[in-house]
């Protein structure tokens, strides 16, 4: 697992991201080609602003007023976004996250994932929740495990022949009934959240690159409401998803993490890295009658407390499986309609995503 | 026999080290994770599974004086564009703040509606909450955090702790069947006879018992999802109203803003409401199982130490040796069906809210301005998949 989850932080932002170096940055490389194509479309309709009185033609000239103010427009835009994408890659959301309370310990300065802007933040999250997925994992293997050990309690008594015997299993059998499909589904949602990670991973790239061919493809009449289509899903995928993983995410992970502190131990219940001879160490115990005869709480209040635990971070895994990417993506889709509606060309996400697959 | 004997009293000192290890890490008195008075507390020395910043709500305030500061800012910047179209003689300028400025105040509405109206609407809830609490013996919720701490309350036990319960009695049953239908008695004086075994046909009983488990264990997961699906809600969807009176100040992210502030009134107002009626039982379930087989019900402070529970289970099955098996399946099978029965009124209420929020999405959202939430969203796709 480590291989698959080690050197994200290389794969991710490899490339800088800072204000420095615009011509060279991946991330604002669209500035100066908007830039040049819409002083092109400018000195276009200047020519046939100037063209159109020796022509007679004063639409025309009417025309390319309203072409040069619109390039104007779009010029006024690209600098809007120039200064919105340095502010992305040069802020830190972990402070003022860290204010809210939703910041994983995982995601601090420490953290092998560098937090230096939103998309870090947002990948250090997910990386965080895939890594409790796997904690997950194991301790379903372990009690798997546990649940079909093959303990048996024979009494037998007699002599000469003459005598009886019963012999009755201890474990449940349960283990295929519940847990192998439990571990197959958890293994299979990792794989849906291991899609999210490539998503994140990718969203930087896909905002400097729609923003700019959405920019660029609205310097033109001809493909100004494309653009307006490929910006707002840029902003969308680039911005507004991220934000949502960071916070839901984030939810998720500080709460996972403070369960594990109220319960007074930070990771022996999730098994994770288990050896046999710890194992025997803590499970064989169970089955000493000495355990119960000592336990000065009801045997049943103490199961539960560590039923409750065990069931508590499963079921927080498996909202964050099941429930918050549905949260996520319905919030993005909506965002990305309503506000591509707002700049002439409605474009939804999902719909994008369902045709895909 | 000397030799098994040996061979036993060998694997015994082996064994003694480990097992009288006192090794309480794995049973520690700890704590209730559903505690849902705790679960849904805003006091700071309440729940510890959120953050103290959540729990104080002081972040949501501050985001909600975030939002007003952002609505003010826009104020100031529409009186400067109003302004400039009076100097420039721009009609289009001067709509367009006037616009923005109604918008405004339709945002400070909002905020002002929800804010306000909360306190009306918990009078409404406590109306809505005597009707359906008539008769069960309980106090209607007042508030939202106790309408949320009491869904989380009737979930627990009418799911969760049964679940649980029924799944150790099931355990300890089987055992305790198999202990006494593989009972064989034999007389072979010299090698040969015969072998009976008379209680064989109680093993039937465990083939009922085989239903009962995945039930069980499909309650108590399911209704600790439920659950932490509320805990969730409660503590994550505030966020989603500010963002979204924040995102309505502009122009362009307006219907989006729409749509957050939707997404809050649906499902953190309307869902636990709706669902609340569902999880209200006009009976108590009483489980004859936990207080024989000496199992506590969580916070009973009675709870007896450790020998209880081996005593109690034998005690149950004592019963067993007067061949009333029938009898005893026979209760067994009710008190499930009882249990099954709460099961599916909770599932059902949770589809029918969860349908209805969703429906309530679509109004709110068409009322402020939201197209994508309208109706053809995420849901109806996943739903009703292209012909």
């Amino acid at each position: 697992m480590n291989l698959l989850f080690g050197n994200f932080s290389g794969f991710l932002l490899s490339a800088a991201c800072s204000m420095t170096s615009i011509l060279s940055s991946p991330y604002t490389f669209w500035f100066p080609i908007v830039v040049l194509a819409a002083i092109t479309v400018i000195l276009i309709a200047i020519v046939i602003g100037m063209l159109a009185p020796l022509l007679g033609r004063n639409a025309l000239g009417s025309w390319a007023r309203i072409k040069a103010y619109e390039e104007i427009a779009t010029v006024v835009l690209a600098i809007i976004f120039l200064l919105f994408s340095s502010m992305l890659c040069s802020i830190n959301p972990a402070p003022a996250v860290s204010s809210i309370g939703i910041l994983p310990s995982e995601c601090s300065a420490t953290s092998s994932v560098p937090v230096d802007n939103l998309w870090g933040l947002a990948l250090c999250n997910m990386h965080t929740f895939n890594q409790h997925i796997t904690d997950v994992m194991y301790s379903v293997y372990w009690l798997n495990f546990i649940q079909d050990l093959p303990l048996q309690i024979t009494i037998r008594g007699g002599f000469s022949g003459i005598g009886l015997r019963s012999t009755a299993g201890l474990s449940t059998g349960s283990g295929d009934l519940y847990l192998t499909p439990l571990f197959s589904l958890l293994f299979a949602e990792l794989m849906v959240s291991m899609l999210q990670v490539v998503l994140l991973a990718a969203a930087p790239l896909l905002f400097s690159f729609l923003i700019g061919i959405g920019l660029i493809a609205r310097a033109f009449g001809i493909t100004r409401t494309f653009g307006n289509a490929m910006i707002a899903l840029g902003i969308g995928i680039g911005f507004i998803y991220p934000l949502l993983v960071s916070v839901s995410y984030g939810f998720i992970n500080t709460t996972f993490s403070n369960v594990l502190s109220a319960a007074g131990t930070s990771g022996i219940y999730l098994l994770k890295d288990l050896s046999f001879s710890s194992f025997l160490a803590i499970f064989l115990p169970l089955f000493s009658p000495t355990t119960y005869l000592s336990a000065t709480v009801g045997v049943g209040a103490q199961l539960w407390n560590l039923v409750s635990l065990i069931v508590f971070l499963f079921s927080i895994v498996g909202i964050g499986l099941i429930f918050i990417p549905l949260l996520n993506f319905m919030i993005l889709d909506a965002f990305v309609v309503d506000f591509s509606s707002s700049l002439g060309q409605r474009i939804s996400f999902m719909e994008l995503l369902t045709n895909v697959i | 026999m000397r030799k098994q004997i040996l061979l036993a009293a060998v694997l015994a000192i082996l064994a003694m080290p480990i097992l009288s290890a006192s090794s309480t890490s794995l049973l520690p008195s700890g704590q209730n994770l559903f505690d849902c008075t705790t679960l849904f507390s805003n006091s700071v020395n309440g729940a510890n599974l959120v953050s103290p910043q959540i729990n104080t709500y002081s972040s949501y305030s501050g985001l909600l004086s975030i939002s007003l500061i952002i609505v003010l800012m826009m104020f100031v910047l529409m009186g400067l564009i109003f302004v400039l179209g009076i100097a420039f003689k721009w009609d289009t300028l001067k709509n367009f703040a006037k616009t923005e400025y109604l918008e405004g105040f339709v945002s400070i509405l909002i905020i002002l509606l929800i804010m306000g109206g909360v306190a009306a609407f918990n009078g409404t809830m406590n109306f809505m909450g005597n009707l359906f609490a008539v008769g069960t013996g309980t106090t209607a919720p007042t508030t939202f955090q106790t309408l949320y701490s009491s869904l989380c309350s009737n979930i627990f036990q009418k799911m969760i702790l049964p679940g649980f319960l029924t799944y150790i009695w099931i355990d300890i049953n089987k055992l305790m069947i198999n202990l006494i239908s593989s009972l064989t008695i034999t007389i072979q004086p010299g090698g040969f006879g015969i072998a009976i075994q008379p209680f064989y046909g109680f093993s039937m009983i465990n083939q009922l018992l085989w239903l009962e488990g995945p039930s069980s264990i499909f309650m108590l997961v399911g209704g600790a999802m439920i659950i932490v699906l509320l805990f969730v809600i409660y503590y994550l969807f505030p966020l989603f109203l500010f963002l979204g009176v924040a995102l309505r100040t502009f122009p362009w992210t307006r219907a989006a803003g729409g749509a957050f502030i939707a997404l809050f009134i649906a499902f953190y107002i309307f869902f636990p409401v709706i669902m609340y009626p569902f999880t209200v039982s006009y009976s108590q379930y009483n489980s004859p199982s936990s207080s024989a087989l000496g199992i506590c019900n969580v916070g009973n402070t009675q709870c007896p130490s450790g020998i209880g529970v081996f005593l109690g289970s034998f005690s149950a099955y004592l019963g067993v040796l007067d061949l009333d098996v029938g009898y005893t399946a026979y209760t067994n099978l009710v008190y499930f069906s009882q249990i099954l029965l709460y099961f599916a009124t909770n599932v059902f209420g949770l589809v029918i809210s969860l349908l209805i929020s969703y429906e309530i999405l679509g109004i709110f959202g068409s009322l402020l301005g939201s197209r994508s939430v309208k109706g053809d969203s995420i849901f109806k796709k996943i739903l009703s998949p292209k012909k």
